[in-house]
């Protein structure tokens, strides 16, 4: 692996990090949105981690680097019902369809996905410092 | 062998250590990408043990190799020779089968680092001194 793919990884890593708690901001948002565009109440969205090839050529190599990306996808819990009779959106018999989304559960990831994204800045700061250090030989 | 002023077994030793750390570096910092990537298992570097053994006991006498065809002659390839061991690490994982401990890969990335170091500045140094004697010690 040559440095440029290093920094690559790490960075690809930062990105997947970065669209998760993008993510997780979005779920916080909609916790209470009961009426999207299309009437329904807001659907949480989760981040599936994957790995793609830092080159095309080393698709079919086991052993070459794998850059990480995240790709978003729908939780497909149920809405939880509330009881809320006043409420514009609530049905016949006075239950309102919330979005299936945990506060709790999404501050949990939140600072999972900060510490992660915090490991790889170090990885990255790491890297550098070594470069750095390689240049100093012989000053 | 290669001989002369940066062919000694040190400057052979400390480049080869800033060679295997920077391997080691590279499976942390992979692992580190990884570490939320489901079924992917840390990778480890293993290098330790097997290039102290290429170097030898200290202060062991070693066979003087004079012909090409002698045993141990180029005993600097053995040095050169080492690349480590790649080890998966398959036992720890979550429930998304991730083997990767971030407390693990950061200790491990700031230990390595800290050996690379130590590592750029011993040949830094050996640098200086040999330009010290060049110049006269002036």
């Amino acid at each position: 692996m040559d440095i440029g793919t290093l920094f690559q990884l790490s960075g690809s890593a930062l990105g997947a990090e970065k669209k998760r708690l993008e993510t997780i901001a979005e779920n916080l948002a909609g916790a209470e949105v009961t009426h999207t565009a299309d009437g329904t109440p807001y659907r949480r969205k989760d981040v599936v981690f994957k790995t793609f090839s830092a080159h095309l050529k080393d698709a079919a190599d086991k052993n070459a680097p794998k850059l990480v990306t995240a790709e978003v996808a729908e939780d497909p819990r149920p809405f939880r019902s509330v009881y809320m009779p006043g409420h514009p959106d609530a049905d016949a018999d006075g239950y309102v369809k919330m979005p299936n989304v945990n506060v709790m559960e999404e501050m949990m990831n939140m600072i999972s996905a900060s510490r992660s994204y915090e490991a790889n800045v170090k990885a990255i700061g790491a890297t550098k410092d070594m470069i750095r250090n390689t240049l100093r030989i012989g000053e | 062998m290669p001989s002369g002023l940066t062919g000694s077994e040190t400057f052979r030793l400390l480049a080869q250590v800033i060679d295997l750390r920077q391997t080691a570096h590279e499976r942390i910092a992979g692992n580190l990408a990884h570490q939320d990537t489901p079924g992917y298992q840390a990778r480890r570097l293993e290098f330790e043990s097997a290039l102290k053994s290429a170097v030898g006991e200290p202060g062991r006498l070693k066979p003087a190799a004079t012909r090409p065809g002698h045993i141990g002659a180029g005993g600097g390839d053995a040095i050169a020779s080492v690349h480590g061991t790649e080890t998966t690490v398959r036992s720890g994982a979550g429930k998304d089968g991730n083997t990767v401990s971030p407390e693990d890969e950061m200790a491990r990335l700031a230990q390595n680092a800290l050996m690379f170091d130590a590592a750029a500045q011993l040949i830094g140094s050996k640098y200086r001194s040999l330009k010290e004697v060049i110049r006269e010690g002036r």
